[in-house]
């Protein structure tokens, strides 16, 4: 009976832990909010037109954009971010403004209007009793496994566990002789990557043209407030904001609907107790 | 009374400056004495504006001396020169045009407390003054603009008036009135008077009994403009366009349609002979880029016409910058209506021409009778919707849903669980323009929701660019690349030839900058005239068959326009279904005639 609703929750919560996930890492590694967020973003889409352009399947897009906004990433770590993490309020500016050159020069070469990407997937499937887009259903599941993957990443690996070192206490990770800065470095790489990402995985949902990031940005930065650093926070923060604001567009509208993750967000911020 | 002091008036020697590293005045020497009248005429381009500017301290000279009541104010900054007992009026933007009357005189004054007496001595010369003294400045017409100058130029009692171009654009008998003024300035209070002017008469008639030293600028001041008098002045079109902002997608578009039109019209030897000339002004797709773009050509630009694209909070700022200066606007971009002025304009369509042909003939062929509403919340998006439940009422149909999402939302999941919900025979939408039309119809076809939809919101290169996504959808406009008829086809092939590879395909919001040209030139040829008030009464009379069909402006001044319905086929491309005729505006300026 409520079918449809609940497929309209889990599948809107995967795909803010998808569009989140990069800005989470960062900023748990790093202790900066990563405001080029959404430019990686546009960059992933980008690659998804490319793909087009070369005749590649859809699907090879999310190899470029991975590949692509990691190199970015690490060409504006090291050039722009590296000299910056003693002053966090500077690299405010710093992000901003790299979200400013990457989407400016989107603009510049592909200029303002919208871009043509084919997606992979455009048919509905039949689930419960209910017709449903397919390319929903494979965002959650590619959200799970993406999750998990992180997970692995950072509690079974070795740069996963020295990440974790300098989350929790990076003096003592240097003292124990730790490169914090190639963590760091590594950290931001594997940000814009995952970001890119995000960005080629919600393609098919969107149209694509250089400000697409900018509302994502904003509803994945409010999860990460809420979230912290951890990754379990972060699915269920997606879970219950993104939920809330299906359902209050649902039965509400959905002008209050985009309301309701930032209400939440204010709301849990004032009576969480664990800062992180 | 203070002839002891006065000894000199203005000496300059050998005086050479200009812009940067261009010069202009070259070994420039003269010297006037107290009470003399002093006349620099020349065309323009000749560096008179120049002269004055280095004299007053605004441009620093390279060479030479400056000096004034026998002070040596070589590179003194301009207030200094000015507390000498200087007064400047420059050519251009010489009013603060949003403050009061008295504010703009109060600010010349550096003793307020003689404002009053210094008043009623200026408002001899020019009674209005008091009567109107809280009046805006910008409300003034061109005429007491000018008195308004001058009479700042005299409340400080000045001993040394320099005029740049007073007479440009003023009626003869105002004309006659500021050289009476100035003459009797100069002999009651031996005031010295430096006039620039192309108006030969004036500065020869005013200096009657006094003596007259003329300056053959020739000789001195090296012209580095090129003099263009042999050519006729050019109808100047101004169209101040979103190159930046949201607009920018379309803007370049617009453009070339001005400039093809603008070539043709040369083409065939102008507009009464004069030739014709486009100046692009950016409005940075707002209300303050339109302010200052308006006024940029209005007053920079000399424009004899506004004619352009633009969104409706920037047309809502500069129309009444066009009002007041009575220049001709032609507004040519699709809105929602009831945007009304004198001298306004609008030769594209407003919601009652477009939305009640779509949801006929949905309901009458698609036999939709259901109908779910979706919109983007803004004014447009839901002006839109609100024209379109009013026409499904009226062919008798139900509304089964209503929903609006915020502008920056691109996640349409809630909306389309609704539609699916509520499963309507058809839907009527109107996001905002470009790519959220995109995002809504992706995701409608992702779930699988299949049944007639009609866009009020989509155009041509956004179906194009979302591939399949709008595929089967229906809508309506005025202009279409795909409309069948010769004027279409050779207004395309100009385009292309005249653009090659930089070309911006035409669409339904720039093919309308094109008629707007035409239509003015015959209103101009027929007028015989570029006179504003001519025009306006033309216009309305005005016909041109375009690649839309034939477009008159004649109902409160805006269109019945040749309205069509087209669909979106699979590759994206649109494809014209039929024609359904004029369809009538409505009352839109009921005020206008």
């Amino acid at each position: 009976m409520y079918t449809i609703e609940l497929l309209d929750v889990v599948t809107t919560a995967g795909i803010l832990y998808i569009v989140a996930l990069g800005l989470l890492i960062v900023y748990g590694v790093l202790k900066i909010i990563n405001l080029a967020h959404g430019a990686f973003l546009v960059l992933g889409s980008y690659a998804a037109v490319i793909a087009t352009w070369l005749d590649w399947s859809p699907w090879s897009a999310l190899v470029i954009a991975l590949v692509g906004g990691a190199a970015v990433g690490a060409v504006a770590e090291w050039r722009v971010l590296r000299d910056l993490y003693v002053r966090p309020l500077d690299t405010i500016l710093a992000t901003w403004g790299l979200n400013i050159i990457i989407v400016q020069s989107i603009t510049l070469y592909f200029g303002r209007e919208i871009q043509f990407a084919e997606s992979g997937v455009t048919q509905a499937v039949s689930v419960g009793g209910v017709t449903y887009s397919l390319y929903r259903l494979i965002l959650l599941l590619i959200a799970a496994v993406l999750g998990v993957l992180v997970w692995l990443l950072m509690r079974r690996t070795q740069i996963g566990i020295v990440a974790q070192a300098v989350i929790m206490n990076e003096e003592l990770a240097q003292a124990l002789g730790i490169n914090t800065r190639l963590v760091r470095f590594v950290t931001f790489c594997l940000g814009a990557g995952l970001a890119s990402l995000a960005g080629a995985l919600i393609t098919p949902l969107v149209s694509v043209h250089p400000n697409l990031g900018v509302p994502w940005l904003i509803n994945a930065f409010m999860l990460v407030m809420v979230a912290g650093v951890s990754l379990g926070n972060l699915a269920l923060a997606a879970l219950i904001l993104g939920g809330a604001q299906v359902l209050v567009s649902s039965y509400g509208n959905p002008v209050l609907g985009s309301l309701t993750i930032i209400i939440l967000a204010v709301i849990i911020l004032r009576f969480r107790t664990i800062t992180t | 009374m203070n002839a002891a002091v006065a000894t000199r008036g203005l000496a300059v020697a050998g005086l050479e400056g200009g812009y940067g590293s261009s010069p202009v005045l070259h070994e420039v020497s003269f010297d006037i004495g107290p009470g003399e009248v002093f006349g620099v005429l020349g065309k323009n381009g000749m560096g008179k504006t120049t002269l004055l500017k280095t004299i007053v301290g605004f441009l620093p000279p390279r060479r030479g001396q400056v000096e004034l009541l026998g002070e040596n104010v070589t590179g003194w900054p301009p207030y200094q020169v000015t507390r000498l007992g200087v007064s400047y009026i420059p050519q251009e933007k010489s009013i603060f045009q949003d403050l009061s009357v008295e504010e703009n005189l109060r600010l010349a004054l550096r003793e307020p407390s003689r404002f009053e007496e210094r008043l009623i001595a200026v408002a001899g010369w020019f009674p209005f003054l008091t009567a109107r003294r809280q009046q805006r400045a910008g409300t003034l017409s061109g005429g007491e603009q000018k008195m308004l100058l001058m009479a700042r130029a005299l409340l400080t009692r000045p001993r040394l008036v320099l005029i740049d171009e007073i007479t440009e654009g003023l009626q003869p008998a105002v004309i006659t009135r500021l050289q009476d003024i100035l003459a009797e300035e100069c002999r009651t209070h031996g005031t010295t008077i430096v006039l620039i002017e192309q108006n030969v008469g004036f500065a020869l008639r005013k200096v009657y009994g006094i003596q007259l030293l003329l300056l053959m600028l020739a000789i001195s001041i090296l012209a580095v403009a090129p003099v263009r008098s042999q050519q006729k002045k050019p109808v100047v079109i101004a169209i101040p366009v979103g190159l930046s902002g949201v607009n920018s997608v379309v803007a370049p578009a617009v453009v070339q349609s001005a400039q093809l039109a603008a070539d043709e019209l040369n083409a065939k030897g102008g507009i009464l002979g004069q030739p014709v000339r486009v100046v692009p002004l950016d409005d940075e797709s707002g209300p303050a880029g339109a302010v200052k773009a308006f006024n940029t050509g209005i007053r920079q630009d000399k424009a004899d016409v506004i004619i352009t694209m633009e969104t409706s909070a920037a047309r809502n700022a500069g129309t009444p910058i066009a009002e007041r200066a009575k220049v001709p606007f032609i507004y040519t971009s699709f809105y929602e209506g009831r945007a009304c002025g004198e001298y306004l304009f609008v030769n594209a369509w407003v919601p009652e021409q477009v939305v009640p042909p779509l949801i006929k003939f949905m309901t009458d062929e698609k036999k939709v009778k259901r109908w779910f509403a979706v919109g983007s919340d803004y004014a447009f998006g839901r002006g839109m919707i609100e024209a379109a439940k009013k026409t499904i009422k009226d062919m008798g149909g139900t509304i089964l849903g209503e929903e609006y999402q915020p502008l920056q939302q691109s996640d349409w999941t809630a909306i389309i669980s609704k539609i699916r919900a509520a499963n309507p025979d058809g839907i009527i939408y109107s996001t905002s323009g470009g790519g959220p039309n995109i995002d809504f119809l992706k995701q409608l076809k992702a779930a699988g929701l299949t049944m007639p939809i009609g866009s009020l919101s989509i155009d041509e290169l956004t179906a194009e660019a979302g591939g399949n996504a709008a595929e089967g959808v229906y809508y309506t406009g005025d202009y279409f690349t795909g409309i069948d008829n010769p004027e279409n086809k050779s207004f395309l092939e100009a385009m292309k030839k005249k653009f090659g590879a930089e070309l911006k395909t035409p669409n339904a919001l720039s093919e309308q900058e094109y008629d707007g040209l035409h239509a003015y030139a015959m209103a101009v040829e027929r007028a015989g005239s570029t006179n504003a008030d001519a025009i306006i009464k033309v216009l309305p009379t005005v016909v041109f068959k375009g690649p839309r069909g034939s477009v008159q402006m004649n109902k409160q001044h805006h269109a019945p326009l040749p309205i069509y319905l087209a669909q979106v086929q699979a590759d994206g491309k649109t494809r014209v279904l039929k024609n359904f005729g004029l369809i009538d505006p409505g009352d839109q300026c009921p005020k206008l005639k």
